[in-house]
């Protein structure tokens, strides 16, 4: 079939061609937020002690960590709009859906992220969960 | 040396003003190549964090041989490859359509292809979607040659794959996108 041997001659192929063109806006604030991610990829946020010496964790760690566990203990109606470690805290950020009580999900999140960093770090962190939106069911 | 060879080398040796110009040179490059092949713009920038870190954990080890570029799309499709390994078999319901992520409201109604045919942004919509909809291993090639604008050596490369088997997979990519738009 001559069209399936050369697509690229087929008319429907313009759209491809358009479609490189489409322009993709870059997020606002990406380039700040990958800097500053960057930036607690080389600090220390945790250090736990051993017999043998520290154990060190960086705030790239554990904010990957946090984001890992947010997204998989969110509960429905909850949506995770950011997470940061800062002021010695993670910060996570949500939107919650129309109709969902908004600060018993909120609290059930936190649990769940507490109980599981101190579960895989082995010392307690501080998990403050925010509702910042509210999105349509 | 390239400017970007000369900020990577200043980088690599702990120059953090340095790693900044370079991350803000080429971040709407990667967001966009996070964003074709994961086709959901959350995904896409925690792809671009995590590459960034990955580049900043291995610029020492960067081969003066690539393109500063070509490195960070290897760096950046890895990522972005490693996101859909660990995506979860179920969609969450709270997820946007991941093509309205896409900038339609910013595109001008029509474009006009090069033989002067008007393309609605539905129908690049439709490709957009199309896309992704093709196997991890087309996809990839595809948006990196098609959409990207890169050479077949420099797919190649990003890939590591040897030139005769990217044209060849490019090849069944091709062919398996025009079949999904003529299902459309």
């Amino acid at each position: 079939m001559a069209q399936s041997e050369d697509p690229e001659s087929d008319p429907r192929w313009d759209a491809v061609r358009a479609a490189a063109r489409r322009r993709v806006p870059t997020p606002p604030g990406l380039v700040e937020r990958v800097l500053r991610a960057v930036a607690r990829g080389r600090r220390t946020a945790v250090e736990v002690p051993g017999g043998a010496g520290r154990l060190r964790v960086t705030e790239g760690v554990v904010d990957r960590l946090a984001r890992t566990i947010a997204a998989d203990r969110a509960p429905f109606g909850v949506r995770i709009s950011a997470v940061a470690v800062e002021e010695d805290a993670v910060q996570v950020l949500v939107s919650v859906r129309f109709g969902i009580i908004a600060d018993a999900a909120a609290e059930a999140l936190r649990r769940e992220i507490t109980a599981e960093l101190s579960r895989q770090l082995g010392v307690a962190s501080v998990v403050n969960v925010h509702v910042i939106d509210v999105h349509p069911g | 040396m390239s400017d970007d060879a000369e900020l990577l080398a200043r980088a690599a040796g702990g120059d953090h003003t340095a790693f900044g110009a370079l991350v803000r040179e080429h971040t709407p490059r990667m967001y966009r190549v996070a964003l074709r092949i994961t086709g959901s713009a959350a995904e896409a920038e925690d792809v671009v964090q995590e590459a960034w870190l990955a580049a900043w954990r291995s610029l020492a080890g960067f081969r003066r041989e690539s393109a500063v570029s070509t490195w960070l799309y290897r760096v950046v499709t890895n990522s972005a490859l490693a996101v859909l390994r660990r995506r979860r078999p179920t969609v969450s319901l709270d997820d946007p359509d991941p093509q309205s992520t896409v900038d339609s409201a910013l595109l001008a109604a029509a474009v006009p292809g090069p033989e002067g045919r008007v393309v609605r942004a539905e129908e690049v919509d439709a490709v957009l979607r199309a896309v992704g909809r093709l196997e991890v291993s087309q996809r990839v090639p595809l948006v990196l040659r098609e959409l990207e604008g890169l050479s077949y050596e420099e797919v190649a490369e990003v890939l590591d794959v040897n030139v005769g088997a990217l044209r060849s997979r490019l090849h069944r990519a091709r062919v398996a996108l025009l079949a999904e738009l003529r299902e459309r």
